[in-house]
């Protein structure tokens, strides 16, 4: 797993698109690698490891450039995310909605959770980056979702996800979980309480063992 | 790290016959050298706690600790005195003298406490200016300076007198985005290189996101204090 992690790194430190995805893709076509390892120890640590060695003026950019190329092999794992889901079969669950809040635009780590909790059975809605606070609710009071995922980057945004929260759990007249993550909550996993969410997830096995504490319920 | 600024239970009434409670028993502790914001919206009590704070204001019940100091008891001279040496005031509205110039306008502290306007401390206020880049206009007028620059002549001189707080009342709300960013530059550069603690009180998310703790006033009670 290190050889492919130090090989797609360069990769991406070249900026080089097409070899990256194709490189990926290979390997999840000749089943070299599977998709929760992909997204775990590569992806996920080619993400959040990015360190700015050149020039500091380019570092936001060359992290949006890298960002932008681990989108596109993302978008295209969605064939093996369905091939693992049906490889695993858990029993079906309810319905998973995945957002960020109000101004808050770093969405990939939203995207990838998504996919997770396609893997753990549910049937998710990946809505995306900046979610207008009224969209939020009405989109709730329409789908009826069984959990609301919310990720959040910058731990200003914490102030507008407490909110919306408070909001969620009043208004809805069922029993809805809500969980976070992002990096706003990463250096404290308790965090999480002081918005009121339920769960706080990082990981795929976090997900998985919020869809059994939600099967168990 | 020590706390530099600790209030308990605060209570404030306004009114005797019609009694309006702005603040709700807030108990909050600033860690010396710490790098804080404090949002809410308008009419949340996030001004009137930040007066309380900086002992412009008595709470109605509580207590407040400054360095260990309770100031609740204190006279009035004795109050101005810790409030002079403590603690920076920094407004949206600068309140510079409009017939001084940036560097007399810096003394003036100095002066207000009974300093002594000697070469060192000329040189110390020149020191301040220059830190807030402000060497080429130090001897114009207040007026005579843009927006940004009476901004940061207001930041020397609450620097002057050396107080281990700085208050900062909306200090970017009079100011376009790109001075915004210069002074919050400049108010980090100053909390890293003499270990001021800040406390800000903004709109501005700007600000607030780039501070180290956010606190959120909501109906005069503390709705949410969170550190990055």
């Amino acid at each position: 797993m290190n050889n492919i992690y130090e090989k797609f790194n360069l990769l991406l430190v070249e900026e080089n698109k097409e070899e990256a995805t194709k490189f990926i893709l290979e390997l999840l076509q000749n089943k070299e690698i599977d998709i929760l390892e992909l997204y775990m120890d590569i992806l996920t640590p080619s993400l959040n490891l990015m360190q700015c060695m050149e020039d500091k003026r380019l570092c936001i950019w060359k992290e949006h450039v890298r960002t932008a190329i681990i989108r596109t092999i993302v978008e295209c794992c969605f064939p093996y995310v369905l091939k693992k889901r049906d490889e695993l079969n858990y029993s079906k669950k309810g319905t998973a909605i995945v957002l960020c809040p109000p101004e808050e635009y770093h969405d990939l780590g939203a995207r990838m959770v998504t996919d997770f909790f396609t893997i753990s059975g549910y049937h998710a809605i990946y809505v995306g980056s900046n979610t207008p606070y009224s969209d939020f609710r009405n989109a709730i009071d329409i789908i009826k979702p069984n959990i609301v995922a919310i990720s959040v980057s910058n731990y200003y945004n914490m102030v507008v996800t407490k909110k919306v929260i408070k909001e969620i759990k009043e208004v809805v007249g069922y029993p809805i979980k809500i969980v976070v993550g992002g990096n706003a909550f990463n250096n404290d996993t308790e965090k999480y309480k002081i918005v009121g969410a339920d769960y706080y997830a990082k990981t795929y096995e976090d997900i998985k063992n919020i869809a059994g504490d939600e099967v168990a319920l | 790290m020590n706390n530099i600024l600790e209030l308990k239970n605060i209570d404030k009434i306004y009114g005797t016959d019609i009694k309006t409670q702005v603040l709700y028993d807030i108990n909050l502790s600033f860690e010396q050298g710490s790098f804080n914001s404090i949002i809410g919206q308008s009419g949340s009590g996030k001004s009137t706690l930040l007066n309380i704070i900086g002992t412009l204001d008595k709470p109605t019940s509580g207590e407040v600790l400054i360095d260990n100091n309770n100031v609740g008891n204190m006279s009035n001279n004795k109050l101005a005195a810790i409030r002079n040496r403590m603690i920076g005031f920094v407004f949206q509205f600068h309140y510079l003298l409009p017939e001084f110039t940036a560097l007399e306008n810096v003394l003036m502290p100095y002066e207000i406490k009974g300093g002594k306007i000697t070469k060192e401390i000329v040189k110390k206020a020149e020191e301040y200016l220059s830190l807030v880049g402000l060497d080429n206009v130090k001897n114009n007028l207040a007026t005579k300076m843009s927006g940004g620059q009476q901004q940061r002549t207001a930041i020397a001189r609450a620097l002057i007198n050396e107080p281990k707080i700085i208050l900062a009342d909306e200090p970017t709300g009079n100011l376009d985005s790109d001075s915004t960013e210069n002074i919050y530059e400049l108010l980090r550069k100053i909390n890293q290189e003499i270990g001021t603690t800040f406390i800000i009180i903004t709109h501005d998310r700007k600000i607030a996101e780039k501070t180290d703790r956010i606190i959120e006033i909501k109906d005069g009670r503390i709705n949410l204090d969170i550190r990055k």
